[in-house]
């Protein structure tokens, strides 16, 4: 992970189990927003908000109009009323890579809208903000990238990141892009956690596992929730379980609670 | 951070183009060897064209972010005219395919480095004589991005 400033060609969008980077021309805005409570006391400072109570939503996705079956942006999300795995990858002056920051979400996709734009079809999909209401219990859409988008034929025996310094006993939550598989079986994509950066050192993160996912499931995604007062250790990486399935290109970001 | 154009050229010079010799800034040559070709070199009298730099932010010189954007001029030397067994024109499409492929390469690359966004285009296809010979050559263009700070 480079750091610095970047620019939009370099961030990566993944929708329910799908790469839609290549119709995509904008998402946005990325949105994280705690509103100013209407009551206040007369001897109120300023203005507050609560916290805990905010809105989260990714905007809109401005794409292109494509009709590739199955993977294409029309075959894909052609429809609104439906709740949608977001996930928004930011790569700083490159492809998005281990540690990157991911905003990420489950979201209604409003609407389906089909214009010209100049030469090209272009697509309007609105998406609504979402709220620790609608069932996610933590209020951050930020985290870290621990798997970008590549194929894996073997377990994980590299170290993993550090995005916090610090162990925290705050939970967190993962969101899984299981794009495509190879061969017939089931996978199962995962976190684990470590005190100490190094191989041996990193076992399973209790409750951060997609579950064992059949290839007939793919392509798949799903968010995992830990309890809000988890211990997550300092260090964090993915790690893979392949049952009859030979390779698996997938996606996989975690949220440290705070 | 400082001005990566050297960076940029020798990244240019190191991608790779089926049946094509990519020549860096310190790499060009003074006089054709036919059997070089096809070449791709910097084009010298031009190489760096239309430079833009756009201030982003507050700051200090070596705080404040920009952006500078410029062209890199290339010239493919392909073949000489009226090489062929046909007529002087025979090279001509082969020409245009080997521009082609270079435009290929660099479409499919994930990154340039020393680039923060980057793309290319061709130019005229031009008849070049280079030490009194005529050769079938064509403008290349790479469009560069770079971040200063």
């Amino acid at each position: 992970m480079t750091d610095g400033r970047t620019l939009k060609r370099w961030m990566r969008v993944y929708i329910d189990g799908y790469d839609m980077s290549g119709y995509t021309r904008e998402i946005g805005p990325l949105a994280w927003t705690y509103d100013e409570i209407e009551q206040k006391a007369l001897s109120d400072g300023v203005n507050g908000a609560l916290p805990g109570h905010c809105e989260i939503g990714p905007g809109t996705l401005n794409g292109i109009f494509d009709n590739t079956a199955d993977s294409g942006l029309h075959a894909v999300m052609n429809s609104g009323g439906v709740l949608r795995d977001v996930m928004v990858a930011v790569g700083i002056q490159a492809i998005p890579a281990q540690g990157d920051h991911v905003f990420m979400g489950s979201f209604n996709q409003l609407d389906y809208m089909t214009a010209p734009s100049g030469e090209d079809i272009a697509l309007t999909l609105p998406f609504a903000k979402t709220s620790p209401a609608e069932g996610m219990l933590y209020d951050q859409p930020w985290g870290r990238l621990l798997h970008a988008n590549a194929a894996v034929t073997d377990v994980n025996s590299a170290t993993g990141i550090d995005d916090h310094g610090a162990s925290s006993a705050f939970g967190g939550w993962m969101m899984y892009q299981i794009l495509s598989v190879v061969g017939e079986g089931d996978v199962t994509v995962k976190i684990q956690d470590a005190s100490t950066n190094s191989d041996g050192s990193f076992g399973d993160l209790t409750g951060a596992t997609s579950g064992e996912i059949a290839h007939t499931a793919v392509p798949a995604s799903g968010i995992v929730q830990l309890g809000k007062t988890a211990t997550v250790k300092r260090y964090l990486r993915w790690q893979i379980v392949l049952d009859g399935i030979t390779s698996c290109t997938f996606v996989l970001a975690f949220v440290r609670g705070r | 951070m400082s001005v990566q154009l050297a960076t940029i050229a020798n990244s240019i010079a190191g991608m790779t183009v089926s049946g094509l010799t990519i020549k860096d800034i310190d790499e060009i040559p003074t006089t054709i060897n036919q059997r070089d070709l096809p070449l791709l070199i910097p084009e010298p009298d031009k190489y760096i064209s239309v430079p833009k730099i756009e201030v982003d932010s507050f700051g200090t010189g070596s705080n404040r972010k920009m952006t500078l954007a410029y062209n890199l001029n290339y010239m493919l030397i392909y073949g000489l005219i009226g090489a062929g067994r046909i007529n002087i024109l025979d090279s001509y499409a082969g020409m245009l395919a080997k521009a082609c492929a270079f435009l290929d390469a660099i479409y499919v690359l994930d990154g340039l480095t020393g680039a923060v966004d980057f793309n290319a285009v061709i130019g005229d296809p031009v008849i070049r004589t280079i030490g009194d010979l005529d050769y079938h050559s064509i403008d290349i263009q790479v469009n560069v991005k770079e971040f200063i700070n």
